[in-house]
């Protein structure tokens, strides 16, 4: 430049030209205008974009105060969605209003400028199918937004996220929905708003319709589920023992897994946490986790028991308290379908006996071709076709004169274990006996003085429907004999008779006769079976009346039928599919058990019994199976067991995954493995959600737990996994009880 | 004569635009600059802020948090340095009030309370905000805090 | 000739003024590159690492190019659908991890055609290279295993790298490097950067943290002044340190 001015300086003295002075000043000036210019340009550029990052930063947090507005309404009120109406929060720099559904906050940044947050629950369809529920908001808080937020923490299962791309911001029958919202889960859709263009917001004008400079969106989507409710803390709580029985064979991936969706993993119970078998060194896994048994150990492998925060479970300690009020279920205002048992023959065809499944069992095999009434089942609400039951609404079964369950089976029964061969004579498995005899052990009982004809049992609860007072049970004959019989006021007696009186060469009977000694001495010495060839049986049945187990539970099991009856489907050939609309439940219901010899499949399914609930041939044989949403609520025992016959008398076990909760009064028993010289292969089994035995059994109603009779959790399977998710016990309840919700997922749109 | 003149001109505006200019380039482009990381350092503080209250460190923090208000003392003040430049902030709270109720919004029981963070940082000076020829030099953000949010363990 | 000689004087002071001038502009234009690029790093990581969780982040070292790390490298877990980028979801509603995002920083390859000279580099009292103003952020994502199953619902194949060197290569000037196993894409988050450092955690009772300290030069201005590339750039640096929390699971 210097050369430049130089030589036309010196061109200039050489040949003056008018002008030339000026003309050199301008342009330089000119140049060095331009020059500051653009250098100014460009700072303040640079500073536009700062405050622009200031303005994406503010959009971002009003988006969050959103979120976390909702986040503390939804704690207060789980149905929450907006619709609070009116002004909700009116304070120096923050103001809030609910408009049925539509929610706007401002929130003042920087001296006078504010940041905007809207959420909008309203499809805003009142002029369309009007599908939501809600009243269009005032024309002011109609938002023009395409996200809208959906509470599903009530739902059954997932519900479809719309997005509103209808005429107007409105949600349509057409809108698109890009993902569902899972059962328990509340998705919210927050945008945040903020700059120069959102000058006219003030604490009277939350929501201008028109802005008139820049401003800078963004978009934060959370799922929030429940967290915490009263007593619900732990993957799995059991008022009684925790049991868990993993194969012998030392596999290192053989391990119970314990974890939750919320905070600490954690177990419970009101005896003893005890996992045999799997890892040798390290059975039991659970990062961070806690368990908390009656002397607080965890009877496990060494380094699980070292890994592990155990702690002494106090014995007063509340259990989550689910009611049988409080459980959604179904009433007889649902569609009814009549109690008794059903079986799917070969064909596929449904036959109907109006009688329930032990009684069911005894007469069919008196009677193997008898065909009972076939029947369809086609309604609205279930639907049979080719050994495949699809339950879409709740329904109710109706109790008839000679029954009050619901059982579902194929022709041939449905084993629980191997040697679960069913038929009406032949020892009981001893080893499943000696298990019945030691729960036996703790009915309550009192010893009436021995005579010598026998000895007696008083129970002060028995379940008078099974044995009604005058109509005593006996079984056996001859040199041996039961006798059982009820008194109008709910005691119950159990004589244990023998003319022969071998029972008294076992134990002494001059102490208190140990209810266990007697039974162990009677059906356990060879010389007395031999003499009296039903009595395992009998004490099998009499104990399965008191609710004790044993044997085939409540008449599942193998049903003995002659070569001529076609009798090879098994539970995995038949299914029974929940599949109610999105975002609802479909609800099996009965007074009495339900017993499902079958494949369990589908979401947002759900069963509830007053008594037991069994399903027996559940589970898959993938690998990798999608887990189905289901839940279970008995008030006595549940059951489930995976057993899958192979042919050839061979047996695998299938895998187990749920989703959802599974609550018993009594006992959990999981059979999803056995050691067994047919068994060829275990399954493992997996829940989220939440475990309970709550101990109740045979009370009129849920007071502590461990109160009633039962609360073990007994577990067989390659592998345990369980997740403690308090999210599907909200689902399930008719009334979520308020408590916080937490963040299981955050986006960025 | 009038041409020298004329060009005087000129030039007298483009050194004073020149001179002028500069120093407010200057200014505007170390603001820019500055600007950014004040809220950079504004996030950073209401994050480290949140994290303290998810830990609970130091214990108790997080009972204290939710049950009053800090404007005076704040909850937090102090200073740090990026680059060349000393940012002072400070950190005050807000209850939020449920109108409804005429009270606080949310309750302990439900661990729902709801509180507004102010953050505000500055760097001019350490007593004011204000610098000559830069203006404001202040960044100031707020956001709601929910209980349920910073909770470690919602389990009892 | 009095006019003359004022006129020479008046050319010589707008001469210097011009140059003053260019040099304004020109400090400008420095600072606005380079807070244009460290604005470009911040929010790609803040988006990326706001949609992770913080249990799925690591950190290590990066690649040495001249003398020392060229910088940090952070990887994580994403969950959006690679061909749509659509944010996916399991069915209880926690992110469906579909790829492994890296972010590390690098000098380039081919350096003298790029930048018509190479940097001789180097190295700070941390073992970081700090002369070079000319590091590249790069981003890439990585199927891991290699053919893990795709954005299927259900799906949760995606594992978390446990060692990324083999990804940190140098690109060939601008051009990225391909053939790694289970790359899929790489883009250049920021270009002219001095630094990009990266620590998990640096502070007891700050859980989550992720602490990012992001610096680029006014490399026109210091081309002037010093010998880019052979000597320290503190006076030309512009930084950006901030923190960003991911949810913690």
């Amino acid at each position: 430049m210097c050369y430049i001015v130089f030589m036309l300086l010196k061109w200039n003295f050489r040949n003056p030209v008018r002008g030339v002075y000026f003309l050199s000043t301008l342009v330089i000036s000119v140049l060095i205008g331009m020059l500051v210019i653009a250098a100014v340009f460009l700072s303040r550029g640079s500073l536009q974009a700062s405050e622009h990052l200031t303005d994406g930063n503010e959009a971002l947090k009003a988006a969050e105060s959103g979120l976390r507005y909702a986040q503390s309404k939804l704690s207060a009120n789980p149905s929450w969605r907006g619709d609070d109406n009116g002004i909700t929060v009116q304070q120096q720099g923050l103001v809030v209003e609910e408009d049925n559904g539509n929610v706007v906050g401002i929130i003042k940044i920087n001296g006078d400028s504010y940041s905007q947050f809207r959420i909008r629950f309203n499809w805003q369809d009142d002029a369309g199918d009007d599908a939501d529920g809600l009243v269009d908001p005032a024309g002011r808080n109609h938002l023009d937004i395409p996200y809208v937020s959906v509470n599903n923490a009530r739902g059954g299962s997932p519900l479809p996220v719309p997005r509103a791309d209808g005429p107007d911001f409105s949600v349509t029958e057409v809108s698109s929905s890009p993902y569902d919202v899972p059962a328990g889960t509340v998705c919210v859709i927050v945008e945040g708003r903020s700059g120069p263009g959102l000058s006219q917001l003030d604490d009277k004008n939350l929501n201008p319709g028109e802005v008139n400079a820049a401003v800078t969106t963004r978009v934060m989507e959370a799922y929030l589920r429940v967290a915490k409710l009263p007593a619900a803390n732990a993957a799995a709580m059991a008022a009684g023992d925790l049991l868990a029985e993993l194969p012998d064979d030392g596999d290192k991936k053989s391990q119970v897994l314990v974890g939750s969706a919320t905070g600490v993993p954690r177990v419970r119970s009101k005896g003893e946490v005890t996992v045999e078998g799997g890892n040798a060194d390290d059975n039991y896994v659970s990062p961070d986790g806690e368990v908390y048994s009656r002397d607080g150990t965890l009877n496990a492998a060494p380094t699980s028991r070292d890994t592990v925060r155990t702690d002494t479970e106090d014995p007063n300690a509340a259990f989550y308290k689910l009611s049988w009020e409080d459980v959604r279920k179904s009433t007889s205002a649902d569609t009814n379908v009549d109690a008794g048992t059903y079986v799917v023959w070969d064909d596929g065809s449904l036959h109907y006996y109006d009688m329930n499944l032990p009684e069911y069992k005894a007469f069919i095999e008196s009677d193997p071709t008898n065909p009972g009434t076939t029947v369809t089942l086609d309604s609205d609400a279930m639907k049979y076709d080719k050994k495949k039951l699809t339950i879409k609404q709740n329904v109710f079964v109706s109790s008839t004169g000679n029954s009050d369950e619901f059982n579902l089976i194929p022709r041939g029964g449905a084993q629980v274990t191997p040697d679960d061969e069913g038929g009406a004579v032949g020892p009981i498995p001893i080893d499943e006996l000696e298990q019945a005899v030691k729960r036996a052990s703790s009915l309550p009982y009192t010893v009436s003085s021995p005579d010598n004809m026998g000895a007696y049992l008083d129970f002060p609860t028995a379940d008078l429907s099974i044995v009604p007072p005058g109509s005593p049970l006996i079984i056996g004959s001859g040199t041996f004999e039961l006798q059982f019989y009820t008194k109008p006021g709910g005691e119950a007696t159990l004589k244990v008779y023998d003319s022969n009186r071998l029972f008294r060469t076992g134990p002494a009977l001059n102490a208190p006769p140990d209810f266990a000694k007697i039974v162990a001495t009677t059906v356990t010495d060879p010389d007395f079976i031999a003499a009296n060839p039903s009595a395992p049986l009998v004490m099998s049945q009499i104990l399965g009346s008191l609710g004790a187990g044993g044997g085939s539970p409540g008449g599942t099991g193998k049903i003995d039928l002659p070569p001529t009856v076609d009798a090879d489907l098994t539970p995995d050939n038949l299914e029974i599919k929940f599949e109610p609309p999105k975002g609802e439940s479909a609800i099996l219901s009965a007074d009495g058990s339900i017993n499902l010899g079958s494949k369990v499949t589908g979401v947002g399914g759900s069963i509830t019994s007053q008594r037991d609930i069994r399903l027996v041939g559940a589970g898959s044989s993938l690998e990798a199976n999608v887990e189905d949403g289901l839940n279970l609520y008995a008030k006595g025992d549940i059951l489930l067991s995976s057993l899958l016959p192979k042919g050839a008398d061979k047996y695998e076990y299938k895998s187990f995954n749920m989703k959802g909760v599974i609550y018993a009064w009594g006992d959990f028993d999981a059979r999803i493995g056995m050691e067994h010289e047919d068994v060829t292969k275990w399954g493992s089994f997996g829940l989220q959600g939440s475990l309970v035995a709550y101990g109740a059994k045979n009370q009129p109603e849920l007071g502590d737990p461990g109160d009633g009779d039962g609360g073990d959790i007994r577990i067989k399977a390659k592998s345990v996994n369980l997740t403690f998710d308090p999210a599907y016990l909200s689902a399930f309840t008719n009334e979520v009880e308020p408590g916080p919700f937490m963040q299981t997922l955050f986006n960025v749109h | 004569m009038p041409e020298i003149i004329l060009s005087f001109g000129f030039f007298a505006v483009a050194i004073l635009a020149l001179m002028g200019l500069s120093l407010s380039i200057s200014r505007t482009d170390s603001k820019a600059l500055e600007t950014a990381a004040g809220t950079l350092i504004a996030d950073q503080l209401m994050g480290r802020t949140l994290a303290s209250l998810r830990t609970d460190s130091p214990p108790g923090s997080r009972a204290g948090f939710f049950s009053g208000e800090f404007v005076d003392p704040p909850w937090d003040s102090g200073s740090l340095v990026s680059g060349k430049t000393t940012f002072y902030y400070e950190l005050t709270t807000n209850q939020v009030m449920d109108l409804t109720t005429a009270g606080p919004m949310g309750e302990q029981a439900l661990s729902n309370r709801l509180m507004k963070l102010n953050v505000r940082v500055w760097w001019a000076s350490e007593n004011q905000e204000v610098r000559q020829g830069s203006g404001r030099l202040q960044v100031v953000t707020s956001r709601l805090i929910s209980e349920a949010e910073v909770l470690d363990d919602p389990s009892p | 000739m009095v006019g003359f000689s004022v006129f020479t004087l008046l050319m010589i002071v707008l001469a210097a003024a011009l140059t003053r001038s260019q040099e304004v502009w020109r400090r400008a234009n420095a600072s606005n590159s380079s807070q244009v690029e460290l604005r470009k790093a911040f929010w790609a990581l803040d988006r990326d690492l706001k949609e992770t969780t913080f249990e799925t982040v690591r950190a290590t070292t990066g690649p040495v190019s001249l003398t020392g790390f060229d910088g940090d490298a952070v990887w994580f877990l994403s969950a959006q659908d690679p061909t749509t980028g659509e944010f996916l979801r399991t069915d209880d509603g926690h992110p469906l991890w579909q790829r492994n995002i890296l972010y590390y920083a690098v000098v380039p390859d081919q350096h003298r055609q790029l930048h018509g000279f190479d940097c001789a580099g180097g190295a700070d009292g941390d073992g970081y290279e700090t002369f070079c103003p000319h590091k590249v952020l790069l981003r890439k994502v990585i199927d891991n295993p290699p053919g893990a199953a795709g954005p299927v619902v259900g799906s949760s194949d995606q594992e978390l790298l446990l060692d990324v060197s083999p990804y940190l290569t140098r690109p060939q000037g601008y051009a990225p490097s391909t053939g790694e196993p289970g790359l899929e894409s790489v883009t250049i988050a920021a270009k002219n950067l001095i630094e990009f450092r990266a620590s998990l955690e640096p502070n007891p009772g700050w859980n989550g943290e992720v602490s990012i300290t992001l610096s680029a030069a006014r490399i026109e201005e210091a081309s002037r002044l010093i010998r880019v590339g052979s000597e320290p750039l503190d006076s030309f640096a512009q930084t950006f340190s901030f923190s960003l929390f991911p949810p913690l699971k």
